[in-house]
């Protein structure tokens, strides 16, 4: 579909939401849709996209008309995280889901949805959204902000501590093939507030294509604390796009660990900014891109004040036709003085078939900084696999278990137990071990 | 840092040593480009009538060019029609000896401190010293003729040896390659030739000394290394400029070809003038270099110390194709006042077991902006291909930058590609363990940055590390100490 294409259905579903809704995010919604043509769609000749095309994206021409949730449809409970949690809030095909969910709002906490918001005009989570990712810088973040369905609310009072997780669980049926969902998540902690997130995004078929927008906005108040685990186990046929911008105010810290394993496409990005001294950020992540899969991770994490610490680790794994894109950015302002950035890439590769394309880049104004980035490619050292060998396993299984240990580094940062075992075997599924 | 405010202010302020112009009288083409100043440096030069349509349809070809605007560096847009492209000193002496030399001329070499006379005796090396844009004086030719080695002037190449030029040049840069490659495919004014024959050790290090003088006279630069199969050629280059006011265009192709078992080492210090302490009126460096291994087990090594210029862009790279190739980059970048510097390499591996390391070193300072910008590529079909790339830089001073952009592409599981990258300033410690020691704050410093400079400066030849360590010091001593 064209740019043309893709407005016109962003102004039908602006106009039925106007009907439905009432008017409470239609501007923002109008100057979004207006700015989709300027920005225009990525494509190859620009940096952040040199290695990400999105013509088959683009080819299959995914149609964002606002989904109808089918309560009736029985959901797969079982993927639900093991475990008792704080809140829970269940997304089926984009849409939330009450029936599943487990909704709290109280003073100073509240875990809830955005249409809810949307419906009732409330301008304690509508004034903020945009806040931090605006139109964005690609058609795309502007098509979420034109035509954003649904998503997670999550805000904390200051000081209100929660120890149980918050379930943010996507799930996409069949009925979606050949659509495209518009997804927002709001977090706002105050000062002092801390909760630990469990976001994962998962197919219903796994022969399903539809492509997941995502646009997540995370603002952390000095003190706060938030942990972030996210899992992407969308379908292999599936379209995976997701921005996050966080901001990191004074002593803020943001403790995120990704694992990507499913998707035809899908690409993250991280829009870190730090916002008040002395915050922290620590980002893992772990991909793995098998036959006809394409993952994409960008960060860019900008030390725009003096004495934050930042640390990233990332490892991917390329088997049959997999490809990979790691574009590492860490930008050190002019006067941030004292600051730490530490960045490391690692990449195995599997098969002669795979490609990995990464950049790390480090663009620094200050001088009293300690920064650094590595990045690596290999495959498996082969007297790791002699030395297993001669203790009697089999080349297959010391194969699995070398790619298992290398992944095990980021998978065991997962807090939750029952989620580093979900991780692990959908890794050995889809590898075929 | 310990010292005081005053120390460093006198010691920035220090001038370009060597800035100095010398009066020599040269035949100048006036400012602008067209097809008719091709055809007349064309004909200046006694080319032949190939070479002048080489020239004209990498000129055709510039016209429909766009001038690069990816990399990290900032200058006025150059007005390329008020650039002189041509520039010949005009008491042109005969190459018999060095007595026929414009006196003047070899007095500006001794201001140098690079005696020509006695730089033949001491170490051997030959020197092949490019005055503007024409050759005009050439050492030990008799003694490399007897080895079968050539080593002239481009100019004299495309009159002597033709076939020679036809088949290499323009096969490692193609006039297509870029916006600066292809305005120097039209415009070169001159260079060097070197052509080393089977098996043939050369019997000496090969030196030119670049010097431009004429203000506003761009240079174009075209250098030319064959290395036929089993040879082994080191070759030296530097040069130093005259302080001036107009920026000065400085656009230069090397190419360089490597066959089965032939080794090139390719050196480098350029001191171009970096411009006032405003930025004003230093050299604009645009610079392709690329070296070729096209058989087995070629090894192509650059080596280069950068500490002038005011801009510089410049990607010495290798194209690994034959089986076991080896290509190498040892890179020292200084950048200060306004200084900007965007330099890296390319290693494109496409041959079985190719090699390549990369370490490179830059330190900013002041206000000067050093990028690295690398890549590395593993093709589909090179097994076991194996690279390694350190990149650290240093910062002094807390308005300066440091910009790391290594892009690495890998298509092939069996290789092995680590790149490690550092950034930090001068360390409290390690000063503090030097003024321990009873050194002061200026031997700490110097010595702090020699070593992190060491793996390279070991790369160079012996005669250029003295000029290289000198360079860097006479460049610190304006920013630090």
């Amino acid at each position: 579909m064209n740019m043309h294409g893709y407005q016109e259905t962003a102004q039908r579903t602006i106009d039925s939401l106007a009907h439905d809704n009432g008017d409470w995010l239609i501007e923002k919604r109008r100057a979004a849709m207006e700015r989709m043509s300027e920005l225009g769609f990525p494509h190859a000749r620009q940096e952040a996209w040199r290695y990400t095309g999105v013509e088959s994206l683009l080819q299959k021409g995914f149609i964002s008309t606002p989904s109808v949730l089918d309560s009736s449809r029985e959901i797969a409970i079982d993927r639900m995280l093991e475990g008792p949690v704080a809140g829970r809030l269940v997304f089926v095909d984009g849409i939330y889901h009450p029936g599943l969910s487990i909704g709290i709002e109280q003073t100073g906490f509240r875990i809830g949805n955005l249409r809810a918001a949307m419906a009732t005009g409330d301008q304690s989570v509508l004034s903020s959204v945009g806040n931090l990712s605006g139109v964005g810088d690609h058609a795309f973040t502007a098509m979420n902000m034109a035509t954003q369905q649904d998503g997670a609310v999550i805000q904390l009072s200051k000081g209100v501590v929660i120890e149980l997780p918050i379930e943010l669980l996507h799930i996409t049926t069949g009925k979606r093939s050949g659509h495209a969902q518009q997804i927002r998540h709001l977090v706002e902690l105050d000062a002092d507030a801390s909760v630990s997130l469990v976001e994962r995004y998962l197919s219903a078929d796994g022969d399903n294509d539809y492509f997941n927008n995502i646009v997540c906005e995370i603002n952390l108040a000095e003190g706060a604390t938030l942990t972030h685990q996210r899992v992407q186990q969308e379908s292999n046929h599936a379209y995976h796009l997701c921005g996050l911008y966080v901001n990191l105010g004074r002593d803020a810290r943001y403790l995120g660990v990704n694992a990507a394993l499913g998707g035809a496409w899908s690409r993250t990005e991280f829009h870190h900014r730090f916002s008040g001294e002395g915050a922290e950020c620590e980002i893992d992540g772990l991909y793995v891109a098998g036959d006809g899969q394409l993952t994409d991770f960008h960060l860019d994490v900008d030390h725009g004040v003096p004495r934050c610490r930042s640390q990233e680790n990332f490892k991917g794994i390329l088997h049959g036709v997999g490809r990979a894109v790691f574009d590492g950015l860490i930008r050190v302002g002019i006067d941030s003085q004292k600051s730490e950035a530490h960045l490391h890439n690692a990449n195995l590769m599997l098969s002669t078939k795979a490609e990995i394309d990464t950049k790390p880049q480090l663009v620094i104004l200050a001088d009293d900084v300690q920064c650094s980035h590595g990045t690596s490619v290999g495959r498996l050292d082969e007297q790791a696999l002699f030395y297993l060998r001669s203790r009697g396993i089999d080349a297959h299984q010391a194969r699995r278990l070398l790619c298992l240990g290398f992944a095990g580094e980021i998978i065991d940062k997962f807090a939750t137990d029952s989620l580093r075992e979900e991780i692990r075997n959908d890794l050995e599924q889809r590898m075929r071990f | 840092m310990g010292m005081t405010d005053s120390s460093v202010e006198s010691l920035i302020s220090t001038g370009y040593a060597e800035g100095f112009v010398t009066r020599i009288e040269s035949d100048t083409l006036p400012p602008g480009l067209d097809e008719s100043v091709i055809r007349v440096i064309s004909s200046r030069k006694d080319e032949p009538e190939w070479m002048l349509e080489k020239r004209l349809q990498a000129y055709r070809h510039w016209l429909s060019m766009q001038q690069p605007d990816w990399a990290a560096i900032r200058y006025p847009a150059i007005d390329f029609q008020a650039i002189s492209y041509y520039s010949s000193p005009k008491k042109k002496p005969q190459l018999a000896s060095l007595d026929d030399v414009d006196p003047e001329l070899l007095a500006t070499y001794e201001k140098l401190g690079i005696p020509l006379d006695e730089q033949k005796a001491l170490a051997g090396v030959a020197v092949d010293a490019v005055f503007d844009s024409v050759s005009v004086a050439t050492t030990f030719r008799e003694t490399l003729a007897e080895a079968g080695v050539i080593f002239c002037s481009m100019s004299e190449a495309i009159r002597e040896y033709p076939e020679l030029v036809q088949r290499y040049m323009g096969s490692v840069v193609p006039y297509k390659d870029n916006y600066f490659a292809a305005l120097n495919s039209a415009v070169f004014s001159d260079g060097t030739f070197v052509y080393i024959p089977r098996g043939v050790n050369c019997p000496m290090e090969l030196s030119t000394y670049f010097r431009i003088n004429e203000a506003q006279t761009g240079q174009f630069e075209r250098t030319l290394i064959v290395a036929e199969e089993g040879s082994q050629v080191s070759y030296l280059e530097g040069c130093t400029a005259p302080m001036r006011d107009e920026n000065q265009l400085h656009a230069a192709v090397v190419e360089l070809v490597a066959m089965t078992d032939a080794k090139i080492k390719y050196s480098t210090v350029q001191n171009w003038y970096p411009g006032d302490s405003e930025g004003r009126g230093g050299i604009y460096n645009f610079v392709t270099k690329r070296g070729d291994c096209r058989g087995d087990r070629s090894h192509i090594s650059w080596t280069q110390v950068e500490t002038g210029s005011a801009v510089t862009w410049k990607y010495p790279s290798c194209i690994l194709r034959g089986d076991d190739s080896v290509g190498e980059f040892y890179s020292v970048a200084v950048t200060k006042g306004r200084q900007q510097a965007d330099t890296g390499t390319k290693m494109i591996h496409m041959g079985k077991n190719s090699r390549s390391t990369i370490v490179s070193k830059g330190i900013s300072a002041m206000q000067g902006s050093n990028t690295y910008r690398g890549l590395v590529r593993i093709a589909a079909k090179a097994e076991n291909a194996r690279n390694h790339t350190q990149c650290d830089s240093l910062l002094i001073g807390d308005r300066c930058g440091a910009h790391t952009f290594p892009y690495i592409e890998v298509k092939n599981p069996t290789a092995q590609v680590e790149h490690e990258a550092t950034t930090s300033k001068v360390s409290e410690d390690q000063l503090f363990y030097c003024r321990q020691r009873g050194l002061s704050d200026e031997d700490a410093v110097s010595m702090i940055i020699n070593g992190f400079c060491k793996e390279v400066f070991n790369e160079l030849p012996m005669e250029f590390a003295v000029e290289a360590q000198k360079l860097l010091a006479v460049s610190l001593e304006g920013a630090v100490g």
